[in-house]
């Protein structure tokens, strides 16, 4: 709790501009055009499929090393009748995994299911047909002949958010390894959580040294406030994988993997002129901390972004504020009858959900709320709104990975349903981000090979794209750890896409056609968004 | 005339929307004068009280589900003055003829432990999206139009009902009944007042509880406005509300309520004009810029400053102090000879095993470590020149040692100069700023020099750092404030031991530097000022020019210490390091075990980085145990008990001012002393 | 001749009261002057007058001849007025001699941030010899290492004199100093203060209500009552004088 109000402003705002700005450096024309589906992307490690070995060839070597056959329940369970869901089975047995219909079009297969709306796939490969094979390593730290140990690090303790953030993300990762361990682990050893540590937000550089130190875990996963670990980490070549709301912790670092990536966060987003324009809004306000630089580069972005399209489509910029106290100490009546005088009927915001429920509020109270529309940058939480009942209905919020009030089919997003559940953890971002950061690891310990180790596993990592079975936009990793100022193509996403929600009657309410709408990466000009399903 | 009649409903309409927050700012000033006024303790920890009953109230209440009366009751009218009766009976009943500085050093140290003490305590942590209900049913959702301009909901009311109904009974009470009088009497002389017939101890614990109860309530009415509970966002607010505080010389309640509800209306008024002008005339928006975060800590500066009332007051000294029994003799500062070569040899073997252990077994967890807490030691060198030598109390050397690690960013950044270069321009440029901001603050001293260093420091955070000359800007948003490792000639100090090394020769020196000061005229003028003010003028001392040097020899210190820990960091990291509340901790622990001394300085940066891995993590009692499984099931502690401790051992300051390490090895020196005369007398 | 040290015209008035109306004093090189009157005469306020702690309304206050009215307290005593205080101010956590080394620095005027940093900020020997030089002079050279928190009351006084004296004072204005004191005490601080005064040939003035104290040791003093001089002249006469006596205290023994 010793830490600064400055810190607590400068997060918010990083959450806000990862979401605002992450998917979204706006083209320069003579960038290379993109392929629009990213060809190299990497199938996800989902490992529940095991068509190709329908018998379940889970080397889990006994002490020995041998590599004795060991068909586990679990994979009885995996055959391709899988009319049940593996061991921890949670909630309804005919859920979640039954839903696991159609196979990534990347190749990941899946046990065919019984509810079948949609074409099955006739034969799924897997793309690593050699998830199994164990190979007697030396030397590797973290991994033994039966074990493959992580560190998992974040902020529990005095996390001034007061958020769910270490325990969630732990949740995810937790339940990610038990559903691979449950199809056979991988390169016949299972995954586990050797270490586990609270950073208690001032204390990241120090934990992160005590893994470096240990040598005890092959990889690290953070999860924190305060990115002081992430540089030592990188130096000692430890893979990381992280909750990237820091985007300047994680540039440059090619060891850093985030769940998604801060592309340029000074650049134009056509996303957010297009959820102006799906609120039928013209004169725009924007409101953003100016203790900040994250905040205000945010906001100015969206100034920037109705300057240059708002002429065509009949939007002005008609209040712009980004000196708001942080934590809006003083309130915000002056500038809500500002705003109000100057007719703005839709507010932008680069600031935290908790200054989101102020400004509501006062709007409320100057009685202009259900003539206002909000966007938020950092509100996809889902007791938040909840509690705030009526009071955000019709606003809209910004997200960098699939929404889940959106379907997308693939099977991370169908066992993330199940496994997560049953782990205890919530259906939220935080345990998607461990989700989906553990699946990355996994995803380069397979690309890597069974002879892996922490430099190859980054190294295979950093030649894909990687997009969480349609999770998140997908990211190159062979060129997007660098830093986009002034815009580079090379190092911004392919394309620029945004997940929406809208907020109704306390709950969100998913409102595109698919789970992202993407603009191609490649130019700047306005278009009319592509409705997208990385998955299908 | 629309245009006039337009301008007086802005204005109107500004001063209604100032007044909830003023009435914040009033509520809190008005509880701050009221310890003053009872107590004579300029008490930071206000905040801290504050927070408490604030995180009690939305425990019981929005956890538990009590009821609002309920969580009311327990929270502000039981714990609150619990609490009050605690500190007073514990503390400050020990420090009424006690000097302010020391007495805010106190408080300062209580408003870093409470805090954390309640926490660990009650298991409390910020719960987000768990909106803090006010006591007023539908609060926040049932809104009343007085004049038909702007609305005020029912929470905001009730708050501004208490701070008006506040002021007037609380200055009914100190003029129109006895224990009013009796409080004042009891502030400006304890003994006086024990003459003529009233417990002192009853009047001053009577005083306690009153004020407790009174930050307590203030917690839990302005508390809605916070949507998660921190407590620094209120320990900011009390050094806002101190401009209020200020505005009544710290004994006017009306005053104080009038400030406070002034700087709302200030505040809100600005907000509303400032940028319609500013549209109008651009050289105005720099100005709306920078000013508006910060303008409470720029009002609260001003008023310091520009305000000739402020710190012209001596402190009020008890008439009957001259029959108070002489202090305490200090234990011998002369130490027996076999002593002294004893320590010596201890110090020099200790450090000897010490250092080749961590050379020859370390490992980057434990470099990292040592070197941190030898960069720390540099840091704190600068508190025991500006506290330990000078006696002022400095609440911006974090500021300082950012400026060391912004100078280091940017020369690197901008200009490729060499790291070790820029590290002694920015001990430059920190000294440089020091001696100016002392400029102004000159005049200040003790409690007032406190609050407006503290008040820059806030400033510096809210605005300087925003500047892309300073804090980087865009540079840094993209790429972090990185900074890279000396590099001299064949010597690439990136390897973990050779900047151990570099921070160890730098440590020597700057402690080389500052027993020559202490030693010498800078040290023994500052000797003198701090022992006594009056008689060093009259032998011709100019404190003004003695504590220009303190600040700018403290600053540069600083500022080196902070440029080598960006460096040892690779990163400026300027929140996690430097902010405000970052700096009070340093000067807690610094007091703590020993302002006054090098050693003190040292024992304070080993604390720093070391007592948490080693005591409370249990790495020590690992070591002893000699294995990881017999380790109680209790480790590994929070760190924030190192919050507790040290605040707490900071108390001790009013007593000990040469810090409690240094009481004991001075205690235990005396003890050695005589057993070695009386040996050598027997011998003889 | 011009006055070592002069007030003329000093008037001062808090909120309205006047504490002192158009008051002339003057001290002459070497000489050694009272300046007495009952409790609330306003001896205090012009001895912050002549200080410089306090800003007369009107008047002057001349050291040597200038005007040092704008002068601030630590200017006019490296100009030449050294003072003792009533409340003895001695510097806590340091030792006798360092007292007196610090004001011999100050004095000399040789000390500098740059020399301490190359260490020749410490004590030089003929400091000392000088400091030990005056400890011996005031018969308190057995004390020098002792801590200031272990002397009495007496020997704080003695001190608090010769910290006075190393800055080399032409005038030394002592502050009530029998205060606290008994009887043998006061007297045996009139005796040494007296031989030290010879020895050294600076002038003297004594703000004190100890009537006797003024009588043993001043050639001159004058009377303030509520905010006026009264009287002025030789010790004896105007100690002699039933005005002065009926003003102070009523009556008091002259031995």
């Amino acid at each position: 709790m010793f830490r600064i109000r400055r810190t607590i402003a400068v997060l918010f705002a990083t959450v806000m501009l990862a979401a605002a700005c992450g998917n979204s450096p706006s083209g320069d024309g003579a960038a290379p055009a993109p392929d629009t589906a990213a060809p190299t992307t990497a199938a996800p490690a989902t490992p529940a499929a095991d068509a190709s070995q329908p018998d379940t060839v889970a080397e889990a070597p006994a002490s020995d090393a041998a590599e004795t056959d060991e068909p586990t329940e679990p994979d009885a369970a995996e055959t391709d009748t899988t009319a049940e869901a593996p061991a921890p089975e949670p909630s309804g047995t005919d859920e979640a995994p039954e839903a696991e219909t159609e196979a990534e079009p990347t190749g990941t297969d899946e046990p065919t299911p019984t509810t079948t709306s949609e074409p099955v796939v006739a034969e799924p490969v897997d793309p690593y047909p050699h998830r199994h094979d164990f190979v007697l390593l030396e030397g590797v730290p973290g991994v033994t002949d039966d074990e493959i140990r992580v560190a998992v690090i974040g902020t529990e303790t005095n996390n001034i958010l007061g958020t769910c953030i270490l325990p969630c993300f732990h949740t995810g990762i937790q339940a990610y390894f038990d559903y691979v361990n449950d199809a056979g682990g991988v390169y016949g050893r299972r995954l586990v959580i050797g270490e586990l540590l609270d950073d208690e937000l001032g204390f990241n550089q120090q934990r992160s040294l005590e893994v470096i130190d240990g040598n005890k875990s092959l990889a690290a996963f953070q999860a924190t406030l305060l990115p002081l670990g992430w540089g030592p980490l990188n130096d000692a070549g430890v893979p990381t994988f992280t909750w990237n709301i820091h985007g300047s912790e994680a540039v440059n670092r090619d060891a850093i993997f985030g769940n998604h990536v801060i592309g340029c966060p000074t650049c134009t987003l056509r996303s957010f002129v297009w959820i102006v324009s799906q609120a039928d809004a013209t004169h725009v306000g924007l409101l953003g901390y100016g203790v900040s630089d994250t905040s205000k580069v945010c906001t100015r972005a969206f100034a920037d972004s109705i300057d240059l399209y708002g002429p065509d489509l009949g939007m002005e910029v008609a209040y712009f504020n980004d000196n708001m106290a942080f934590g809006l100490p003083n309130g915000i009546g002056p500038e809500v009858t500002q705003m109000i005088d100057a007719g703005v009927d839709f507010i932008a915001t680069c600031m935290d959900l908790n200054a989101m429920l102020t400004l509501a509020q006062e709007l409320e109270r100057q009685g202009v709320r259900d003539q206002i529309t909000l966007l938020h940058p950092n509100s996809y939480d889902k007791e938040f709104v909840a509690a705030a009942g009526d009071l955000f209905d019709g606003d809209y919020a910004l997200l960098v990975f699939a929404a889940f009030e959106y379907e997308v089919d693939s099977p991370l997003r169908h066992a993330y349903d199940q496994w997560v559940p049953a782990n205890g953890g919530p259906v939220a971002e935080q345990t998607l981000v461990g989700w989906i950061n553990a699946d990355l690891f996994v995803t380069g310990l397979l690309e890597a090979g069974p002879e892996f180790n922490r430099r190859s596993i980054i190294n295979s990592l950093n030649q894909i794209t990687y997009d969480a079975g349609g999770l998140i936009n997908p990211v190159d990793w062979s060129r997007q750890h660098t830093a986009v100022e002034p815009f580079v193509y090379d190092h911004a996403y392919a394309l620029h896409c945004t997940s929406s929600v809208r907020m109704e009657g306390g709950t969100f309410i998913g409102f595109q056609p698919e789970p992202w709408m993407c603009w191609p990466g490649d130019t700047e000009e306005w278009s009319e968004p592509t409705p997208t399903d990385f998955a299908g | 005339m629309t245009g006039s009649a337009d301008f007086f409903e802005d204005l109107f309409r500004g001063l209604l929307q100032g007044t909830p927050p003023g009435a914040v700012y009033a509520l809190i000033a008005l509880g701050f004068v009221l310890t003053y006024k009872t107590s004579g303790v300029f008490n930071l920890a206000f905040g801290a009280q504050a927070y408490i009953s604030a995180a009690m109230y939305f425990k019981a209440h929005t956890l538990w589900g009590w009821p609002k009366w309920a969580a009311l009751v327990v929270s502000a009218f039981v714990l609150a003055p619990l609490i009050g009766l605690v500190l007073e009976r514990l503390i400050f009943r020990h420090l009424r003829t006690a000097s302010a500085v020391s007495k805010l050093v106190v408080a300062i140290g209580l408003s870093v432990a409470l805090p954390e003490l309640f926490n660990q305590a009650a298991r409390f942590t910020a719960v987000a999206g768990r909106q803090i209900t006010g006591i007023m049913p539908d609060g926040s959702s049932v809104f009343y139009d007085p004049f038909g301009v702007y609305r005020f909901n029912r929470d905001e009311l009730a708050m501004m009902a208490v701070a008006l109904v506040a002021t007037l009974l609380l200055a009914a009470l100190f003029r129109f009944t006895m224990i009013g009088l009796a409080m004042r009497a009891v502030v400006e002389s304890p003994r006086m007042t024990e003459m003529s017939g009233i417990n002192a101890d009853r009047v001053s614990a009577f005083a306690w509880a009153l004020s407790s109860t009174f930050a307590g309530l203030a917690g839990v009415l302005i508390a809605p406005r916070f949507n998660s509970l921190v407590s620094t966002d209120f320990f900011t607010l009390v050094v806002i509300a101190v401009a209020a505080a200020a505005v009544g010389k710290l004994v006017s309640l009306p005053r104080a309520l009038l400030g406070g509800l002034g700087l709302g209306w200030f505040i809100a008024v600005f907000n509303t004009f400032l940028p319609r002008w500013s549209g109008d005339h651009t050289w105005l928006r720099p100005f709306q810029e920078n000013l508006t975060p910060s303008l409470p800590f720029v009002v609260l500066f001003a008023i310091l400053v520009l305000w000739r009332a402020i710190g012209r007051e001596r402190e009020a000294s008890d008439p009957l102090s001259g029959v108070d029994p002489p202090p305490p003799a200090l234990a011998a500062l002369e130490r027996h000879p076999k002593l002294t070569l004893f320590t010596r040899l201890f110090g020099v073997g200790f450090v000897a095993v010490v250092g080749s252990v961590v050379w020859f077994r370390a490992g980057v967890l434990w470099m990292h470590l040592v070197t941190t807490a030898v960069i720390m030691a540099v840091i704190y060198l600068s508190v025991t020149v500006i506290t330990g030598m000078a006696g002022q109390i400095s609440l911006c050397q974090g500021t300082f040692a950012a400026i060391g690690g912004f100078t280091i960013f940017q020369m690197a950044d901008r200009f490729n100069m060499s790291v070790l270069a820029a590290a002694l321009l920015g001990a430059g440029v920190a000294a440089a700023v020091g001696a100016v901001l002392s400029l102004p603050v000159l005049r200040l001293g003790g409690v007032w020099l406190a609050i407006a260093t503290l008040a820059f420091a806030f400033f510096f955070d809210a605005v300087m750092v925003k500047f892309s000359w300073v804090g980087g800007g865009t540079t840094a948003l993209l790429t972090g404030t990185r900074v890279p490792r000396p590099l001299i000639g064949p010597i690439d100090f990136a390897s973990d031991r050779a900047f151990l090394v570099l921070a160890v020769v730098v440590l020597v020196i700057v402690s080389i530097i500052v027993i020559q000061l202490r030693e010498g005229t800078v040290g023994r003028t500052l000797t003198a000022l701090r022992g006594s003010e009056v008689a060093a003028a009259s032998i011709g001392i100019s404190a003004a020019r003695a504590r220009i040097i303190a600040f700018a020899v403290s600053a540069a210190i600083a500022g080196l210490g902070g440029a080598l820990l960006s460096m040892h960091q690779q990163n400026v990291n300027y929140s996690t390091n430097f902010g405000p509340v970052n700096a009070l901790f340093w000067l807690v622990i610094v007091v703590a075990l020993g302002a006054r001394t090098v050693e003190g300085a040292i024992q304070a940066g080993a604390a720093f980085a070391l007592f948490e891995p080693l005591i409370l993590k249990g790495d020590l009692l690992v070591w002893i145990l000699r294995g990881e499984d017999h380790l109680p099931g209790l480790f590994p502690l929070s760190g924030s008990w190192r919050l507790v401790l040290f605040g707490m051992m900071a108390i001790q300051f009013a007593r000990h001012p040469e810090g409690l390490v240094e009481h004991g090895k001075r205690r235990s020196a005396a003890r050695i002393n005589r057993w070695l005369e009386a040996r050598e007398g027997a011998a003889s | 001749m011009t006055a070592l040290l002069a007030a003329s015209g000093v008037s001062v008035a808090f909120s309205g009261i006047r504490a002192l109306n158009d008051v002339t004093l003057r001290v002459d090189a070497g000489e050694r002057v009272g300046l007495i009157g009952p409790n609330g005469a306003g001896k205090t306020t012009l001895f912050n007058c002549l200080l410089g702690i306090l800003q007369p309304d009107s008047g002057r206050v001349m050291l040597n001849g200038a005007d040092v009215g704008g002068w601030p307290v630590h200017r006019r005593a490296r100009a030449g007025m050294g003072r003792t205080f009533q409340r003895v101010e001695l510097f806590s956590d340091t030792t006798v001699r360092e007292h007196l080394l610090i004001a011999e620095r100050i004095r000399n005027g040789s000390g500098a941030l740059w020399k301490d940093l190359i260490g020749r900020g410490r004590p030089r020997p003929t400091e000392i010899a000088a400091c030990d030089e005056v400890l011996e002079l005031l018969g308190i050279d057995g004390l020098a290492d002792q801590p200031v928190e272990s002397l009495s009351l007496g020997q704080s006084r003695l001190v608090e004199v010769g910290r006075a004296l190393m800055t080399g004072p032409q005038v030394l204005l002592l502050d009530e100093p029998s205060s606290g004191l008994d009887r043998d005490e006061t007297q045996a601080l009139a005796d040494t203060l007296r031989a030290v005064q010879e020895s050294r040939g600076y002038a003297v003035l004594l703000v004190e209500h100890d009537v006797s104290l003024v009588a043993d040791f001043t050639e001159r003093v004058y009377v303030l009552d509520s905010g006026s001089l009264i009287a002025e002249g030789p010790t004896a006469e105007v100690l002699a004088d039933p005005a002065v006596r009926r003003a102070y205290l009523g009556s008091f023994e002259v031995s």
